[in-house]
């Protein structure tokens, strides 16, 4: 049912086109390295961005960086939010829930399906980058703004750990764009909301007068993973990030699921 | 200072001569213009007279007002050894001002005496200069008498900037090079005096009998040296040369430029500084580069410091730009760092040493043979490379660090816990964080030592040592050493012989501020979360390949209607009651017409049939089993419901095939051929469906519900949206599948089709059913008449033939009675009609299922 799932999903469009444009930022900003590599910019904080074209392992975490606060957003969304709003409004979804098989495990098919996509462009973001990172600045170790050099090994653990906190990071949004897929017919509308919804946290955590209330803010510790190019890793906040996004993915699935399950099929 | 290499006599003669000559004019580029004059100062308290203070204008080529910036020279230097950065200056806008300053040029009439920066001679002198730019025309200024004014200056020159930016409130920015905080800690660290520096800082001293240098500064020179101490005295001498006393009145933002490779002024000197300014809120960054007094800079880190200097002063002088991070650093094999804060990078934590218990060491008689840590001006010496460091045995000890597993970085400084006893009760101790390589090679980083001179130790006491600050990176697989020296060629121990015992504070030992440093307790916490993520997604993983027993599928029985609704019931939140309470049988083989207007209830009724929607009272059976999401014997249905739904960038044969692999296993089964073939799309079946026209969609769709050949087949009005060729398309179809005797379930408006397909039908009307049975049954029926009448007259017949004893019940529709008789003879309502008057036009006996059907719907609306 899943490999169905998969090849129904995969002949669109869409994901066709998310995985392009997951693609050509890293090759954009290869192309914008290679043609201008100069020192940075005065006047700006030191970011990991000076450091890109150290190695294929500063390009890769570069790149997760600078795609896991909007883009992958966004095309995580629409895998998410588009799985079943998009049958929804294609009619589909009335035809599928007349077959003999219950709606929760239609429900978790798509789930999953979504997830898989989702994991998949996080993932062949940074990969795509350490390709072609690797080929454009060599492979060598992982230049910091403030820690030094990790070696290949270290560089290498730590931009999985990295993938992995920036999946779970994505987890939210999938949850998020999940619940609003089974709220509504109009797949737009479902990742719209996520998207809306992200953007309006990374607002409110900026609101320094929200005080501690920001640390529930599902994209507060959005940007922890980023410890873990600092030695010694202090691994706090990632715990706490961890543990605070559990119920930002915990909750809207199990409403989703609730949801859909007593739903009338209106579509 | 910086020049000031060993041999600092012959540069001195060296720049003796050069300021002899320097008043001839300079080549410079062509856009700039120089001016060279002089301006004279009193010579303040440690020299007679008058000073004549010479200095050079560098003009840029535009006229129009500029903001100045002083560039004063290091120690020995003259104006013209600045003319670089002169006339660097003059180029990027700015009015500079290079000066030599009072004893540097002792071929002048009145060349004054050196005293330290000191802010009764050169710091007074450099107000003056200010004063000079203050009355000229093409300096910006802030105020009348008020020039915008910034000072940059390397060593000596950089001491006089920070001097004259505590003590002259016009400046306005400042960019100190390789300069010190305080003469005490530079020339005395931890109270042990920098022999071998300071005498090459005051080797004219003894070479020319101090007639350079001012009469106090001397003094104290020569009491210093000769005991390796310095009196209060001394000591207040050095404080007033030293920015550390007046930092407090600085507020003109300032760069700090310091070497890494400076044994001279240490990476802490800037440190200090930087820091104090920072707390006291003036805009201070801090750079550390390559080179410094022990390895003089080369031409491109000059250029470098002239481009930092340079956006400085764009920054606060011109408001122009914006300034980089606030403290870089230059590294090893490796692209400089930045960071947004002062050193320390990162916080001081423990770092294990290993060996334990107390070590013994000696001080030798004399303080000599010793130790070599650092050599002034090493670098320029071929085969001796800064960071050199060579230990007497006997005389050092030393802990290391466990092999590195990742390599770290160490930026800023730490500090060691030591417990000291000394037979003479006094101890200097020289202690250096070290570099071993796993070939043992040793690397002392940047040749940075710190000193410490311990009085009471007579008894074990413990103290703790300010490790020196560096910018290091130790590669992986090396080990941190710890080394303590009782001598160093460079300083001036105790000549008394001495025996030390030292060991390591048990409980606190070494703290570094390492980056790098990685196995921290930290990321246990981590991989606890991340297991628990992990083993989410194992359950996940397993809840969702886990299935069910496998156990025969509970398909219904044979011998009951497929379809059995009993008193159904679908109501809204709004009290809307879409289905309202109907009873419907569908027997094996029936085709049965669900009639209906739009709104009746039936495609809700279809819905709930299909598991779709919940009923909120009755039941709905298929093959004697209750209906849910889900049922396995919905296998047996087919069902088309209100349009098509197909996914438009697939094929029409994959939208058939993924439609039923969604839930089957195989295609085995599924009869897919047989579907298309119903469908009749030709070629088109291998075209993606978006390129479909709306009837080619719904014969798919209608296809797709007779996918493995199904017992039931429910069709929600099949022919909706069709054009007259498209619908008897269907109606073909819908031939088709009656004649395989197969049970169907067809809902529409049409009722030709109806009439000319099913066998059976039923009738709803605002969510009831109002009459079941067979076309033959409701045809046959015989119960009501249509007359016409003139449109004037039909509002009063109807009320005429509606009072009739007999006749059931009456409606108008199209331009007609239709009534309802109830035992009465047609021809006594037409005679009764008649008798009142009204012209009958026409009376229809012949009955068709639409009237039927539109009497059945009662008064329609």
């Amino acid at each position: 049912m899943i490999g169905v799932e998969l090849k129904r999903q995969a002949k669109r469009r869409r994901t066709l086109y998310a995985f392009l444009a997951l693609l050509a930022i890293p090759v954009i900003v290869m192309t914008a390295l290679l043609v201008d590599g100069g020192p940075p910019d005065r006047g700006r904080q030191p970011e990991l961005v000076d450091v890109a074209s150290a190695s294929g392992l500063n390009f890769a975490i570069f790149l997760l960086l600078a795609t896991s606060q909007f883009l992958l957003v966004v095309v995580v969304a629409l895998f998410a939010g588009d799985a079943v709003a998009s049958e929804g409004q294609w009619g589909s979804l009335r035809y599928l829930l007349t077959r003999p098989i219950p709606r929760a495990a239609l429900l978790r098919t798509k789930l999953v399906v979504a997830g898989l996509y989702a994991g998949a462009a996080t993932v062949f973001v940074p990969l795509v980058s350490l390709v072609l990172g690797t080929i454009a600045f060599g492979w060598s170790p992982v230049q910091t703004p403030l820690a030094g050099a990790l070696g290949v090994n270290v560089g290498l653990s730590r931009l999985a750990l990295g993938v992995a906190y920036v999946l779970a990071c994505m987890a939210v949004v999938v949850a998020l764009a999940f619940l609003f897929s089974t709220l509504t017919d109009a797949p737009l509308s479902a990742v719209g909301g996520a998207v809306v919804l992200v953007v309006v946290s990374e607002i409110l955590d900026q609101v320094s007068a929200l005080g501690s209330v920001r640390h529930w803010l599902p994209t507060h510790y959005w940007l922890a993973w980023l410890n873990l190019l600092v030695d010694p890793v202090d691994a706090t906040p990632m715990r706490d990030g961890l543990l605070e996004m559990l119920p930002w993915i915990v909750v809207p699935l199990l409403v989703a699921f609730r949801h859909f399950r007593r739903k009338d099929i209106l579509s | 200072m910086k020049r000031a290499a060993p041999w600092l006599i012959g540069l001195l003669s060296v720049a003796i001569i050069a300021t002899g000559l320097a008043e001839a004019p300079q080549q410079a580029p062509a856009a700039i213009r120089t001016i060279n004059d002089a301006v004279e100062v009193p010579g303040g308290p440690t020299y007679p007279g008058l000073v004549r203070i010479s200095y050079t204008l560098y003009l840029p080529a535009s006229s129009r007002p500029a903001p100045a910036v002083i560039v004063s020279p290091g120690f020995g230097q003259t104006k013209q050894d600045v003319a670089a950065d002169g006339s660097a200056l003059a180029r990027r806008g700015y009015i500079a001002l290079a000066w030599t300053m009072r004893g540097f040029n002792p071929l002048a009439s009145e060349p004054g005496r050196i005293a330290l920066d000191a802010p009764d001679a050169e710091v007074a002198d450099l107000s003056r200069l200010i004063d000079v730019l203050a009355r000229r025309t093409d300096v910006l200024k802030d105020r009348p008498g008020d020039p915008k004014v910034g000072l940059m200056g390397e060593s000596y020159g950089g001491g006089i900037s920070l001097m004259g930016a505590a003590y002259d409130h016009r400046v306005d920015a400042i960019a100190p090079t390789i300069t010190w905080n305080s003469l005490e800690s530079s020339l005395l660290p931890g109270g042990v005096f920098k022999a071998q520096y300071a005498a090459v800082f005051f080797a004219g001293a003894a070479a020319l009998g101090c007639r350079l240098f001012a009469e106090r500064v001397c003094q104290a020179y020569e009491r210093i040296a000769q005991t390796g101490q310095a009196t209060p005295a001394d000591r207040e001498l050095l404080r007033h040369s030293s920015p550390d006393s007046v930092l407090d009145r600085i507020t003109a933002p300032t760069l700090l430029v310091q070497g890494e490779q400076d044994t001279l002024f240490p990476l802490a000197e800037s440190l200090r500084t930087a820091t104090r300014l920072q707390t006291r809120h003036v805009p201070v960054h801090l750079v550390w580069l390559h080179g410094g007094h022990d390895q003089p800079f080369d031409s491109s880190q000059e250029e470098r410091i002239r481009g930092l200097a340079g956006a400085w002063f764009d920054r606060y002088l011109r408001g122009r730009g914006s300034t980089g991070p606030v403290f870089q650093w230059d590294r090893d094999n490796s692209r400089p760092g930045t960071s947004p804060s002062l050193p320390p990078l990162g916080r001081l934590v423990p770092f294990p040493l290993q060996g334990t218990g107390s070590r013994q060491l000696s001080n030798p008689a004399g303080g000599r043979p010793a130790s070599i840590s650092s050599v002034p001006g090493a670098g320029q010496l071929a085969g001796i490379a800064s960071g050199l460091s060579f230990e007497v045995p006997g005389q050092s000890t030393h802990w290391d660090s466990a092999a590195l597993t990742t390599s770290r970085e160490l930026v800023g400084a730490g500090h060691v816990d030591l417990r000291v006893r000394s037979t003479t009760g006094e101890a200097v101790l020289f202690v250096k964080v070290l570099d071993v390589s796993p070939k043992g090679a040793v690397v002392l980083p940047g040749g940075a030592i710190s000193p410490v001179r311990l009085t009471g130790v007579g008894r074990t006491r413990s103290v703790r040592v300010t490790l020196p600050a560096m910018s290091h990176v130790f590669p992986a697989g090396h080990r941190i050493r710890l080394a303590l020296a009782t001598t160093d060629l460079g300083y001036a121990g105790p000549l008394r012989p001495a025996s030390y015992t030292v060991e390591l504070d048990p409980r606190t030992g070494m703290a570094l501020p390492l980056i790098g440093l990685s196995g921290g307790k930290g990321y246990r916490g981590l991989g606890l979360v991340f297991g628990l993520i992990l083993l989410a997604l194992l359950l996940i993983a397993g809840w969702v390949l886990w299935r069910r027993r496998r156990r025969a599928p509970d398909l219904g029985d044979d011998d009951v209607p497929p379809v059995l609704i009993k008193g159904l019931v679908k109501s809204y939140s709004s009290g809307f009651r879409a289905v309202d309470g109907i009873d419907l049988v569908v027997e094996r083989g029936m085709v049965l017409g669900l009639l209906g207007p739009n709104g009746a209830g039936k495609t809700t009724t279809l819905r709930m049939l299909a598991g779709l929607i919940t009923p909120t009272a009755g039941e709905v059976r298929l093959f004697g089993r209750p209906v849910r999401s889900g049922a396995p014997v919905l296998s047996r249905v087919g069902f088309f419901v209100e349009g098509p739904g197909l996914l438009p960038h697939l094929t029409g044969r994959d939208n058939l095939r993924l439609y039923w692999t969604s839930t089957a296993p195989s295609m085995e089964g599924s009869f897919v051929d047989e579907a298309l073939e119903i469908a009749g799309l030709g070629d088109a079946v291998d075209r993606p469906v978006r390129t479909y026209s709306h009837g080619m969609r719904q014969r798919l769709a209608i296809a797709q519900s007779m996918l493995g050949r199904p017992d039931l087949l429910v069709l929600d009005e099949p022919t909706n949206g069709l054009d007259p060729p498209q619908i008897k398309e269907v109606r073909e179809v819908l031939k088709a599948v009656a004649a395989t005797g197969r049970t169907v379930l067809v809902s529409s408006h049409l009722l030709s089709e109806v009439e000319q397909t099913c066998s059976h039908v039923a009738v709803m009307s605002r969510g009831k059913m109002v009459a079941q049975g067979t076309v033959a049954e409701l045809l046959a029926d015989d119960g009501t008449v249509r007359i016409e009448v003139p449109a004037g007259q039909i509002v009063r017949a109807r009320e005429l033939v509606a009072g009739l004893p007999g006749v059931r019940g009456v409606a108008v529709l199209d331009q007609a009675l239709v009534v309802e008789l109830g035992g009465m003879q047609r021809a006594a309502v037409v005679a009764a009609l008649v008798q009142a008057d009204f012209e009958v036009l026409g009376v229809a006996s012949r009955r068709r299922l639409e009237d039927v059907f539109l009497e059945l719907l009662g008064e329609p609306a």
